[in-house]
């Protein structure tokens, strides 16, 4: 019973967590694309768009914050686990504590700042502020602070699953491309 | 218990923490958001300094320099502009003893001027050079080890993303520090070539080899057609950013769309291939940019604590002279990096050291400099020389053990030193294009 209700539970995280990275990836297009017209148009023409650098600003926060959540499903946020696999070939019992344990911490810091960053969202959606140089360029703020709520609850929710079933990273479905971990 | 000193035991913790396997941004921001409740008994304050650091360090606009560089990178790795490089450089360089190897640290100097990420080049340079050396009888520990250590090259020389990271923390320009990172670069590769040709001579069992019968010489349209893209790739980035006509960030959108352009000029860009580079982007980026973020808390957190300012009058009040200082603060990168990888070196370390370096009058860049080419030496020393494992886990072969890479990375590690030396010496060859 128990089993079926975190399965299924996991399963929808994971679509959610899969959706948003794919809108994330697609804000990285968008950042490229943005970026040339403005240098080809400001080179070429001495016509800039307007807004570009408040443009990137926003982009920054909602790649990073879209795709959160993936990150932590496959299991992609910075770590250094030579003791833990060295744990896991000697001792397994104290190797799986010890992940459960490290999820349960984790999930207790993004819930905290699910929890911090809610308010800011409820407050930017009632009085509709925005963000830029009024008259000139202006994004309103609540999309990005419902995009850092949303997604730091989703960080939490899918580590509080790999709590549960004791597993880091997805079994079979997807092998976490390991080639090039970092930048 | 004082401030002082619960921030000191933070900092302890935090490096036990990560050490025991805990993600290093939940290590870096649990430990620092508990020790600011403590410091100042107030859990509200905490939550408060936990939402700005959220809220504000991430809208950054140098940050978007990091996926358009990643981006960059991932295309023109998938173009095989490594490859065509490499082939170039060997051809030059085949007549000389341990010759093979002095062209990868070639070609890995001119493709870290493209991508910035020392995994992508040991990743490619495994593949590429170790076979070719091996089937000409080098030893497997000179060739693993040329690979290893050229492959840190592709973090000093710009775009880098650990410059980037650096310049977040100490607040400078991420094009200054491109610029400082040329000649330090560039210095490395070529004492890299000098250490092979001394090597090779003084040590040729350590190198192994034999000569090659001559092989068909390419044809000037051949070796044009297999540089040019990646010149061409080099002179937008880094020219766009020295003459000031494009920010970094705008020089990584433009290398991007040129690197693009080259791939599907190449035909070696399918849909898929741009696409899960894109989702690669997107991950590298979450990440990185996640671990700046909780960094931002770290470094908050130590300024409430008072430590970097304990620090400096420890130091200044012991009239420590400029060397003792530097001594230390290598010696703490080497032994951090036995642990922990660069970019968590960097964010623990730099904001330790920031006011005592700016108290003392010493440039910033500079100090960037000394401080990235320090913690890359801990890319090639075990336990936990990520470059090492990268090739290892790359090369898939028996006969090659981890012991291996590390034995054979030693030497380029020491070279690494030594230039490290020259670099706190000489600040003028970090701050010449500046």
């Amino acid at each position: 019973m128990l089993n079926t209700a975190v399965a299924g539970l996991s399963r929808v995280a994971n679509i959610l967590a899969i959706g948003a990275n794919a809108l994330g990836t697609l804000v990285v297009l968008a950042l490229v694309v943005v970026l040339n017209i403005d240098v080809i148009a400001r080179g070429i023409f001495s016509a800039p768009i307007r807004g570009t650098y408040e443009m990137v600003q926003f982009s920054v926060v909602l790649i990073v914050f879209l795709q959160l959540a993936d990150v932590v499903r496959v299991d992609r946020l910075t770590r250094s686990d030579g003791f833990l696999n060295l744990m896991q070939t000697r001792r397994p019992g104290v190797a799986s504590t010890l992940r459960r344990t490290i999820n349960a911490l984790s999930a207790i810091f993004m819930g905290l700042i699910a929890y911090v960053t809610f308010p800011e969202f409820l407050k930017m959606w009632a009085t509709q502020d925005f963000f830029g140089v009024p008259g000139l360029f202006t994004l309103p703020w609540w999309p990005v602070k419902l995009v850092i709520t949303t997604g730091s609850a989703l960080a939490c929710l899918i580590f509080l699953i790999k709590v549960v079933t004791a597993q880091d990273r997805p079994l079979a479905s997807q092998a976490p491309e390991r080639d090039e971990s970092e930048l | 218990m004082t401030p002082i000193e619960i921030g000191l035991i933070s900092v302890i913790a935090i490096v036990l923490l990560i050490y025991s396997g805990v993600y290093i941004p939940i290590a870096l921001g649990m430990v620092s958001f508990v020790s600011i409740w403590l410091m100042r008994d107030n859990f509200t304050l905490a939550l408060n300094l936990l939402k700005i650091a959220v809220g504000d360090s991430a809208m950054e606009y140098s940050f978007a320099t990091i996926p358009l560089f990643t981006f960059m990178g991932l295309i023109v790795s998938k173009a095989g502009l490594g490859r065509d490089i490499y082939e170039v450089m060997t051809m030059r360089f085949r007549k000389v003893k341990g010759g093979i190897g002095m062209a990868t640290v070639g070609a890995n100097a001119v493709f870290a001027a493209v991508t910035g990420s020392s995994i992508a080049s040991a990743s490619v340079f495994t593949k590429v050079s170790v076979p070719q050396m091996m089937a000409q009888d080098y030893n497997p520990r000179f060739a693993v080890g040329v690979v290893a250590g050229s492959s840190v090259l592709g973090m000093i020389i710009p775009p880098s993303a650990m410059l980037i990271i650096y310049s977040f923390v100490a607040e400078q320009s991420v094009g200054d520090m491109f610029l400082a990172g040329v000649f330090p670069g560039i210095l490395l590769a070529v004492a890299y070539v000098a250490a092979i040709a001394i090597m090779g001579r003084f040590t040729p069992g350590f190198v192994g080899g034999r000569r090659v019968e001559d092989t068909e010489w390419m044809t000037p349209g051949e070796i044009a057609s297999k540089t040019l893209p990646t010149l061409f790739l080099i002179c937008v980035v880094l020219g766009g950013i020295y003459t000031g006509w494009l920010t970094a960030v705008e020089a990584g959108a433009a290398g991007a769309l040129v690197a693009l352009i080259i791939a599907l000029a190449r035909k070696s860009m399918t849909a898929k291939t741009f696409w899960d580079a894109l989702l690669e982007t997107g991950h590298i980026t979450a990440a990185i940019l996640f671990l700046i973020t909780a960094a931002s808390i770290y470094s908050r957190m130590l300024g409430l604590a008072g430590l970097p300012n304990q620090l400096q009058d420890l130091l200044a009040g012991n009239s420590a002279s400029f060397w003792t200082i530097m001594m230390l603060y290598v010696l703490l990168m080497l032994f951090l990096g036995t642990l922990l990888d660069t970019a968590s070196i960097i964010l623990i370390v730099v904001p330790l050291f920031l006011p005592m370096v700016e108290a003392m009058n010493l440039s910033l860049i500079w100090f960037g400099i000394i401080t990235v080419v320090g913690a890359e030496i801990g890319l090639l020393t075990p336990p936990l020389g990520i470059s090492c494992f990268v090739i290892k886990s790359t090369i898939n072969d028996d006969r090659i053990s981890l012991k291996d890479v590390f034995m054979g990375a030693l030497p380029f590690a020491f070279v690494m030193l030594l230039i490290l030396f020259i670099l706190i010496e000489f600040p003028i060859l970090s701050l010449a294009l500046i």
